[in-house]
């Protein structure tokens, strides 16, 4: 492993390169992505937080701190901490280009405009601009991976593929294209832990500190992961201190963390308006509603699980079948390229390592073992997709990275390369690691949620495993062109899993049209339509013999799918 | 020379070159081998050619089948996909990908017709098949059991049928329907089954017990009353907490 150094301009420049690349690349990508159900809702509340704070300001609101005012535009999905919602409803109502007093019936209650037009940028669609900000922190994420393996292990080549390989990866992609929290959270948690390991060797300790706790205080108003991080860190530290204390040395310092306990929830509580009344019932209420969260279907392995037990290998199954596997194999070449360095130091020398060592291998470990570890419990609730420890990624692509900067400097010892062939063999190499992430992502999009890597045997060897085929109900937005273009007037469409804020913001942008009627949920919904929809997860198939019994015939009118693998399947009633 | 064993880097990245030629060329099969409408059709036209009544069509793997049944359309009835076994089919036609054997296939013997169709592979298969007398469940609903579709009857408490013949066997499947009804299950259901007030057969059925086929009962000519009596069964379970939608389907055969 080479000596860390500290980041030049050059590196400065190139973070910020993949950061603006990063950004514009998920941008663009997006404008095809299907909405999901859940970002349908974060959209909606981020429209109507944003509005909170623009009638106060505007004066539209008489006493807009009062319990009242708040709890009309920021009750909804309170479930959540607010700073994603927060940021794409800023990011919309800066962006966006709607008619939307024309279309108010469709935005939500509070947030409705009964005459004139927002001004705008009107640079972006309005689904677009709501997800800026999470491609925003994709780019980031790409960014800050970069920066940190610099200060952490050095290498400038290892630091590149680790920051390639933790955009290309087809689901990571596919979160950073919604308006949602994850990818957010996993760049959080990088953020955090790159500002922790700057600060135990910072020179302005409080700056560096305070940098820390505001954030970890941006994680906590992001998503409930935040709360697992301070035992990775704290992990972390407790083993620099004890190594201190053994050195007879000084102890670390524990500002980093003080921080994070003392300055993190201010920021919270600054970003929540929820919780500026009655806010220890309210935090109180948000933390049950995750403790006592409703187990979701996952199928796994031909299984369809939706009550513990869950097989404990869950995590590691939907791993190394989803992520690519030459980051697999780098991420374990890596990690014995660290074991063996560890092992050689240990065998050079008997003393102690020096404390100015703030063991980054201990610390990408921690970090990226917490988040998914609650995980292999077996009876973690929001059991399933790798969503849920997204945060992982990044420190495996570290790992990747750190297996690439080691094969690149043997074989320049090796063949005594000099700078410019080791140069073109480094960059021919990147090439070669990058090329079948890329393709996966290219392969995947829109679908990224489902698919699987070549050791699974791609989409139908995912499906021939039986594992989860997608979830969220995004998948049908491959469609709506189709539908614009196909479908009489007035049609009665079962929308099955994509759900009614979706249905809205597709008419919002324009991608669906306004005659189409969407008819709502079961039963009922179906015997009233006239085009009905499944979304296929395999505890969906029920709803298709629902539209069997109420249609009459089982003939599929159109299936949409990747590589053979029906994603959605549409019926039309017989006239 | 440098012996191969100190340049442990440059096999390193041989082997990385190889994985990803590996991982793109996985990749590359995987969407050059789903087969296209066009397979489907031609695979269809050929079922289309040979079928006689009664044949059953069957799809493998059970995931293709929506795009299947796009392309085999009128040969693919709702009661033909929510039968309650094979045993009244004489042929069945298997319409399969990747080399997938469908279940109803396995163990039935030798194909007596197979062609491909690009990417689709269609084979024949004959099979004794068992004259039918009397369906309890003809008519009913289709049901979600098991993730798979069956025309069954739910059945809460008691239910009775007078039948003018069962031919020589009355044969009895059961299952616990809709998925929604079994994550709040915690429950066993206890099925009884009684010819002319009889008990002949019982089963004890839960959320993971599938479509469960009751042991056989033989019956003499001539009518009989089938009772089909459900109750929440004390053992194993947590009889506190039942939402049993038992769904029965049942056939007289000879």
């Amino acid at each position: 492993m080479p000596a860390a150094p500290r980041c030049t301009r050059a590196d400065l420049a190139i973070a910020a390169a993949l950061v603006i690349a990063v950004t514009a690349t998920t941008l663009a990508a997006a404008t095809q992505q299907g909405v999901n159900r859940d970002e349908a809702i974060y959209m909606e509340s981020g429209e109507q937080y944003v509005a909170w704070a623009e009638h106060a300001l505007s004066g539209a609101l008489a006493r807009p701190l009062s319990a009242r005012s708040i709890d009309r535009y920021f009750d909804t999905n309170a479930e959540h901490p607010p700073l994603m919602k927060l940021l794409s409803g800023l990011s919309w109502r800066a962006l966006h280009k709607c008619e939307c007093a024309s279309e108010s019936r469709w935005h939500p209650a509070p947030a409705r405009l009964d005459s004139g037009r927002h001004l705008t940028l009107p640079l972006l669609s309005e689904i677009t601009a709501f997800r800026l900000p999470t491609a925003l922190a994709f780019g980031l994420l790409a960014g800050g991976v970069y920066l940190f393996f610099l200060a952490a292990f050095g290498g400038r080549a290892g630091a590149l593929a680790a920051a390639l390989l933790t955009v290309l990866q087809p689901r990571a992609a596919f979160h950073a294209q919604t308006a949602a929290f994850d990818l957010p959270a996993a760049t959080l948690w990088l953020l955090t832990t790159f500002a922790y390991f700057h600060a135990l060797g910072a020179e302005r300790r409080n700056r560096a500190a305070l940098g820390v706790g505001v954030l970890y205080g941006l994680f906590l108003a992001t998503k409930l992961q935040s709360f697992f991080l301070p035992f990775a860190l704290g992990a972390h530290w407790l083993f620099l201190a004890v190594r201190a204390h053994r050195a007879g040395s000084p102890r670390p310092t524990l500002r980093p963390l003080v921080a994070m306990a003392t300055i993190a929830p201010l920021v919270l509580i600054a970003l929540w308006p929820h919780l500026w009344h009655d806010g220890i019932t309210r935090f109180g209420r948000y933390l049950a509603f995750h403790w006592q969260h409703v187990h979701y279907n996952f199928e796994y392995l031909g299984t369809n699980y939706n009550n513990p037990p869950f097989p404990w290998h869950e995590p590691l199954g939907m791993l190394v079948t989803t992520a690519p596997v030459v980051l697999l194999a780098l991420a374990a070449a890596g990690v014995l390229a660290a074991a063996g360095t560890l092992a050689a130091g240990a065998r050079r020398s008997s003393a102690p390592a020096p404390t100015t060592d703030r063991a980054p291998l201990l610390l990408l470990l921690s970090s990226a073992l917490v988040p998914i570890a609650p995980f292999f419990t077996g009876s973690t609730p929001i059991f399933g997709e790798t969503k849920h420890w997204l945060a992982t990624m990044p420190f495996l692509a570290i790992a990747a990275g750190l297996g690439f900067e080691a094969i690149t400097r043997r074989i320049a010892d090796e063949w005594s390369l000099a700078p410019r062939a080791r140069a073109a063999v480094t960059a021919a190499l990147l090439l070669v690691t990058a090329l079948p992430a890329a393709a996966e992502v290219v392969r995947s999009h829109p679908y990224g949620l489902s698919h699987y890597n070549a050791l699974a045997g791609g989409a139908p060897g995912g499906a021939d495993l039986g594992m989860n085929r997608q979830f969220w109900g995004y998948s049908v937005r491959g469609l709506l062109d189709e539908w614009n273009r196909t479908l009489p007037k007035g049609t009665r469409i079962y929308p099955h899993d994509w759900n009614h804020p979706s249905y809205l913001l597709y008419l919002r942008d324009g991608l669906l049209r306004s005659d189409l009627v969407e008819t709502g949920l079961e039963m009922p919904a179906i015997s009233r339509s006239d085009v009905a929809v499944v979304i296929h997860e395999l505890h969906f198939n029920k709803y298709e013999y629902m539209i069997w019994n109420a249609y009459g015939h089982a003939r599929p009118d159109r299936v949409l799918s990747l590589d053979g693998v029906p994603l959605v399947t549409v019926y039309r009633r017989k006239p | 020379m440098i012996p191969w064993a100190r340049r442990r880097g440059t096999l390193a990245a041989a082997a990385l070159a190889l994985l990803a030629g590996w991982e793109l060329l996985v990749l590359a099969r995987a969407h050059s081998g789903a087969p296209t409408d066009d397979d489907y059709r031609a695979a269809a036209a050929a079922v289309t050619a040979e079928r006689q009544a009664g044949d059953l069509v069957v799809f493998a793997p059970r995931w293709s089948d929506p795009l299947a049944r796009a392309a085999f359309g009128a040969l693919v009835e709702v009661d033909d996909l929510a039968r309650m076994d094979e045993a009244s089919y004489a042929r069945i036609w298997e319409i399969s990908i990747r080399e997938a054997a469908a279940p109803e296939t396995i163990g039935v013997g030798q194909p007596d017709f197979q062609r491909r169709f690009g990417a689709v592979r269609v084979r024949r298969f004959a099979r004794h098949a068992e004259r039918i007398v009397w369906r309890f469940h003809e008519g009913a609903e289709v049901k979600e059991v098991a993730h798979t579709p069956r025309r069954c009857h739910v059945v809460r408490g008691r239910r009775e049928a007078t039948v003018p013949t069962l031919g020589t066997r009355l044969v009895v499947r059961a299952g616990l329907a809709d998925v929604w009804a079994r994550k709040e299950n915690h429950a066993f259901a206890l099925l009884r089954v009684l010819v002319d007030g009889e008990e002949r057969a019982r089963a004890v059925i839960g959320n993971d017990s599938g479509f469960v086929r009751l042991p056989e009962i033989a019956v003499p000519p001539g009518p009989h009353r089938v009772t089909f009596l459900q109750e929440v069964a004390q053992a194993p379970g947590d009889p506190t907490h039942a939402r049993l939608e038992l769904c029965i389907a049942a056939e007289g055969r000879e």
